[in-house]
């Protein structure tokens, strides 16, 4: 028991460490060293990443409080959470000390003036990929109109009503996919 | 009537507050990494009002190049900012004590059949929302993000490698180097024009 758990954090942390640039960039990680330590196959890690992919919160840490439990129990899935999370908000600490110290300078001001318009970029793209797998099927000829319908019906609340919660058009198109599709 | 008062106290404590603002993204935020911005802009922009547009994309840019989901790299910097180092965690702590709940009682409850037809379609309605979501979030933080001629010249290159598949810390790291070499070479002139 205790061995297991230190595992998981040996395990979490490591993967943590070396993530960069987000979520899915640790599926391959995960997957490696789930078959190294008999944790869990590669198919039945898939299933776990749609479930971590369809309930809220971050999806690396939903893999890891799914595979903590079937390691360890809860206590595991505590520890594999924790351990996930510890590297970036310690490295985050430091770096967010720096940030602050560098405030007005203008060599910062120049970086992130370059940095802001390619983050839009980035924001952007990531838009356009989840509109194009969730507005086409296989290929672009297989319009989901239905869903397309649900979209345009959230921008119209969305529109109308300026000061509108993100979490209310969050529930309300889970009901509106729920009874139209 | 005493404990009322210290109860509305404790809500207004800064590190409270905090954990309790990344409490709520944490349990709305579907779809992972950027689909959390527009819950961030309404709850800590609007809301809250601890940062500004310019500051939330700085945060973004800065979490894709540090490891770690960019959900825990935003709460642990704006905690930091607002409540020292116990801030950055408490504020962690909310992004993560969703995922721990949700997940756990999942595992037990639902064990190995969570491929529910329901679940799907209602997640797809979801992922409708997050897309125009998605748009307004790009269109707000292009009125306030871009400054000047040279800002639509870097938007449409970062684009366009995008496209064509470059990886994005490559795309962000460029960016960051390129503005620092057009400050260094064109220093003057481009701090007029405020890139």
């Amino acid at each position: 028991m205790i061995m297991d758990l230190l595992t998981l954090i040996w395990v979490f942390f490591k993967i943590g460490l070396f993530s960069f640039g987000g979520g899915l960039t640790m599926v391959p990680l995960f997957i490696i060293e789930f078959e190294k330590h008999g944790w869990m196959t590669s198919d039945r890690f898939m299933d776990v990443l749609s479930l971590a992919q369809m309930t809220p919160g971050a999806i690396a840490m939903n893999s890891a409080t799914y595979v903590g439990n079937s390691v360890a129990g809860v206590t595991g899935g505590v520890v594999a959470t924790g351990a996930l999370a510890a590297p970036s908000v310690i490295i985050m600490l430091l770096m967010s000390r720096f940030l602050m110290k560098v405030k007005e300078h203008p060599i910062k001001e120049a970086v992130f003036g370059s940095l802001k318009p390619v983050t839009i970029a980035l924001i952007m793209f990531a838009g356009l990929q989840i509109g194009e797998n969730t507005f086409f099927g296989d290929t672009f000829t297989n319009i989901r109109w239905k869903v397309i319908g649900i979209a345009l019906f959230i921008a119209v609340c969305q529109y109308g009503l300026k000061k509108i919660n993100p979490i209310f058009l969050i529930v309300l198109s889970a009901i509106a996919g729920v009874l139209v599709l | 009537m005493e404990s009322k008062l210290v109860f509305g106290r404790i809500s207004e404590h800064i590190h409270v507050q905090l954990f309790l603002s990344f409490l709520k993204v944490g349990f709305f935020m579907f779809g992972g990494g950027y689909a959390m911005i527009p819950l961030l802009e309404r709850e800590l922009i609007e809301k809250k009002k601890w940062i500004d547009k310019g500051e939330l994309l700085e945060i973004i840019s800065f979490s894709q190049m540090t490891p770690g989901t960019i959900a825990i790299n935003a709460a642990t910097h704006i905690g930091n900012t607002k409540g020292k180092a116990l801030g950055g965690v408490v504020a962690s702590l909310g992004i993560i004590v969703p995922s721990l709940l949700i997940i756990t009682i999942l595992y037990y409850v639902a064990g190995n059949h969570f491929e529910s037809d329901i679940v799907q379609k209602a997640f797809t309605g979801i992922r409708a929302c997050l897309v125009v979501m998605i748009c307004r979030s790009v269109y707000t933080l292009f009125r306030s993000g871009m400054r000047g001629s040279i800002s639509y010249v870097f938007f449409l290159l970062a684009l366009l490698a995008l496209f064509c598949g470059a990886h994005p810390i490559l795309v962000i790291v460029t960016g960051g180097i390129s503005g620092f070499v057009i400050w260094k070479w064109f220093g003057h002139r481009t701090k007029k024009a405020s890139i």
